[in-house]
């Protein structure tokens, strides 16, 4: 960090600092054109008040501006983020989150965050659901690709009875990025095979249409029959991006689609863009 | 009748039938009547003044008129004109024909002289030995082109008998003898043989209930051989109503209707007058309508939303319908003038709520990253970074929904929702440098370079359409959706737009929204917007606090009031 810069920095936080000590907490707000970004966590977790959290742009702000700092401010604010992380309170944690996803994105992102994986997938236990499928999303997002080490986790995830079942949903888009193998296909097989809402079932169909096991696509053409047009509408779309093989092996039933008159328009549409599959050269 | 009748009328060979004359002052005050007589000599009228007859109240006279019998000894029928200063009713009359034995007898029901409608007798009857006998009398000074049309048989079939009366001329119209001289009609039809019964009418010669006419009509149902007689049962057939249609009109602004005025009679005949009639609007700020004189009278034509009253006013004096005037009483069959009809015209404006949501700018990163792994993949193994196409300037959109409602009519119809087709490009792409195009566009799926997959996500979105108040339509939509190729991170909304017709030239919108801060919301009305939110920042984290994390939603706030379009 230049010493103009950490001047800058250390005048922001003074003022910041200033600000939480004589100023009702309400009244305290990040200044939003030149956020100290890598105390910004600090001072948070040092000050954080229920009643008045920082407003989204500013966490925005402070997050990209993380993202976009040296590798070594990163590491000096990475630390804070995590206590922040840990922090009694949702919102928070969604901060945090939003500064591990920024820095996540970054071609070392992987590096960076490598010593705090493990806090990383410990947001697989939160009890939040719409947190559980951030952490799903944050993990599957990390560049230059999740790591391995994420791999049994996320696994574990999928396969508990107590999580959502939307985030478990979206847990195999992320398993589909690792290589095949025996333990992610009986993941998959398992959590296809579970009842499900409709939101979890589209997505576990839209997750899974990147396989290539003739056993998932057979369970996943089962889904053609389905008693929800939105339902069918994604396995056909999910069939598709199986490829040619599989939407032929299920070309009779989607015949059949396409020409039922009471059949929903974009379900009928969809059948018959993927009967073209089969006449075309196209394949995966 | 008086006199000796034609043969081929049955009555008894030697009968002569004689006029009788009877008149009593109801009033107490003296009364003088005025008496003439007209009767044909072959087709020449004759007019005969009598001298006056003065009756003191109470008093009641014969006029013996039965001295002309002796003078015109051919003279089949007479007709006996009388007037005096008083209103109607102030003298009795009783007048008619009788035969020397009193056993045939003819009475004749004097009616006021008047223009009139059509004049109809309810029926006649011409079976069983019995006939019925109509004299037509015109009390003018010109001559009048009468129609007598009688009507007979299940199907209402007409018999025309032209009727031309010289002044004061009278003619009769035997029923009994058109049948059996099977006389024919202008037409050429007759009368068949096995017809019992009918009506007659009495109207101008072109048969329009409009042209009126002045003519006296009297008539007889009589047995010749049983000597029972009878009068006929008359009525005006003049309008029975007014029909006025379509009402209510069916209006949309810029849109018109054509209206209808026309009137029935009580034959069942309707006679349009929309083109004679002056028609008018109740505020022709909210519909206009065109009146006689101009190309399409009636025509109704809405300006902007609201409700008012189209009116037609028809000046030809039309004849009323009197009713039955069996009894005593007056037969004059008044005509009225003006006659109206009225129709509410509610004027209505379909307005066009339409939500979308859309990427602003032509392409964003993605947050997962396309893995690279032999053998579909022809780049070096590895993850390469995922773009989406976005929406741009292009006017294709992640979600919509729209409706057409009528604050108005109270209606809404047409709802469309739909999704965009999400595309997703890897290594290479933009192909051209800065914009997706179809140089991305390779077809080969998941070889992580340029083009790479694509999806739709589900159709299946809500919306309710209320109508809080009159001149106000309330559209509500709300949904949420997620990019089918990536994990789940939806898209939400919650847009409520009530459009106001209050004041129907400038009828406003404004919307209460809740949505998620990415990516663009817009509700336009009728192709204006009248909310836009455009996300601060496109970018991969800006995106995932907004839909993974769903911080800094937009939520309870309300857009400012504004006018919108009327047409859509």
């Amino acid at each position: 960090m230049s010493i103009s810069k950490m001047l800058s920095a250390l005048c922001a936080l003074s003022i910041l600092i200033a600000c939480f000590l004589v100023s009702p907490p309400l009244a305290c707000q990040a200044p939003k054109d030149d956020i100290d970004a890598i105390s910004f966590f600090q001072t948070i977790v040092q000050h954080y008040n229920l009643g008045a959290p920082p407003k989204y742009d500013d966490v925005y702000k402070a997050a990209r501006q993380i993202a976009a700092s040296s590798a070594d401010d990163v590491r000096v604010a990475v630390p804070w983020i995590i206590k922040a992380l840990h922090y009694p309170d949702d919102r928070l944690k969604a901060d945090a989150m939003l500064a591990l996803f920024a820095i996540g994105q970054r071609q070392d992102g992987v590096k960076l965050l490598g010593r705090e994986m493990p806090a990383l997938t410990s947001l697989l236990d939160l009890e939040n659901k719409q947190l559980q499928l951030a952490a799903v999303n944050l993990l599957g997002s990390l560049k230059p690709a999740p790591p391995l080490e994420v791999k049994t986790p996320i696994l574990e995830f999928i396969k508990r009875d107590d999580r959502d079942t939307q985030a478990q949903a979206a847990a195999l888009f992320v398993v589909a990025a690792f290589p095949k193998a025996p333990d992610i296909v009986q993941a998959e097989k398992e959590f296809l095979l579970k009842p499900l809402d409709k939101t979890s079932r589209m997505s576990a169909l839209n997750a899974l249409g990147r396989s290539t096991d003739p056993e998932i696509e057979g369970l996943v053409a089962g889904y053609l029959l389905d008693a929800d047009k939105d339902i069918r509408f994604t396995t056909i779309q999910s069939l598709m991006r199986m490829g040619k093989s599989a939407v032929s092996t299920s070309a009779a039933t989607l015949i059949k689609l396409a020409e039922d008159p009471q059949e929903a328009p974009e379900v009928r549409r969809a059948a018959k863009s993927a009967l073209s599959m089969t006449q075309s050269s196209q394949s995966r | 009748m008086v006199n000796e009748q034609d043969s081929v009328l049955g009555f008894p060979s030697g009968l002569k039938f004689w006029p009788y004359a009877f008149f009593r002052n109801v009033t107490t005050a003296i009364r003088t009547l005025h008496l003439s007589v007209n009767y044909m000599v072959g087709k020449t009228v004759k007019n005969l003044a009598l001298p006056d007859v003065t009756l003191a109240p109470g008093e009641a006279r014969e006029v013996v008129i039965r001295d002309i019998m002796t003078k015109e000894p051919e003279v089949a029928d007479i007709n006996l004109v009388f007037n005096y200063a008083g209103d109607y009713g102030d003298v009795l009359p009783a007048t008619g024909s009788t035969d020397a034995t009193a056993n045939y007898v003819f009475p004749v029901r004097a009616q006021p002289v008047a223009k009139s409608g059509t004049k109809t007798s309810i029926f006649w009857l011409a079976s069983g030995g019995f006939d019925t006998m109509y004299t037509v009398w015109n009390p003018l000074g010109i001559s009048q082109e009468l129609l007598a049309t009688i009507h007979y048989g299940t199907k209402g079939e007409a018999y025309n008998l032209p009727l031309h009366l010289e002044p004061y001329a009278s003619a009769m119209i035997d029923i009994g003898e058109l049948m059996r001289t099977q006389q024919p009609d202008q037409e050429g039809k007759v009368i068949p043989f096995d017809v019992q019964h009918g009506s007659l009418d009495i109207s101008h010669a072109t048969g329009n209930p409009e042209d009126l006419i002045t003519a006296v009509m009297s008539g007889g149902i009589y047995n010749p051989q049983k000597a029972t007689c009878g009068a006929t049962c008359n009525i005006c057939s003049g309008m029975t109503s007014v029909n006025f249609i379509p009402n209510p009109f069916s209006l949309l602004v810029g849109g018109s209707q054509q209206g209808a005025f026309s009137y029935s009679v009580a034959s069942g005949s309707q006679y349009d007058i929309s083109g004679g009639s002056q028609w008018s609007s109740g505020a022709t700020s909210i519909a206009t309508v065109q009146t006689t004189g101009q190309s399409n009278p009636g025509l109704t034509t809405g300006v902007s939303p609201g409700g008012t009253t189209i009116t037609a006013l028809y000046y030809g004096g039309i004849p009323a319908n009197a009713g039955q005037v069996c009894g005593e009483g007056s037969w004059t069959c008044p005509t009225i003038s003006p006659i109206g009809g009225s129709g509410s015209a509610p004027v209505s404006s379909p307005f066009v709520v339409a939500y979308s949501s859309y990427i602003p700018v032509d392409h964003v990163d993605g947050p997962s990253n396309c893995t690279c792994a032999a053998p579909s993949c022809t780049l070096l193994p590895g993850s390469y970074p995922e773009i989406y196409m976005g929406d741009g300037g292009r006017g294709t959109y992640r979600t919509t929904e729209s409706v057409v409602v009528d604050s108005e009519k109270q209606s809404w119809n047409s709802f469309f929702q739909n999704t965009g087709i999400t595309r997703n490009y890897s290594h290479g792409s933009p192909a051209n440098g800065s914009t997706l195009s179809a140089a991305d566009e390779d077809g080969i799926q998941y070889d992580c370079n340029l083009w790479n997959d694509k999806g739709q996500a589900p159709i299946d979105f809500s919306h309710d359409e209320s109508f809080p108040y009159a001149h106000q339509a309330q559209s509500h939509f709300s949904g949420s959706s997620s990019n089918p190729l990536e994990v789940p991170a939806p898209i939400q909304w919650d847009m409520r737009t009530l459009i106001d017709t209050t004041n129907p030239v400038a009828p406003t919108a404004l919307v209460n929204y809740n949505h998620t801060c990415y990516p663009a919301h817009q509700i336009k009305v009728n192709g204006q917007v009248v909310y836009l939110y455009q996300p601060p920042s496109n970018d991969v984290t800006y995106i995932f606090g907004c839909l993974a994390l769903q911080q800094g939603k937009i939520v309870g706030q309300q857009s400012k009031s504004t006018t919108v379009p009327v047409h859509p």
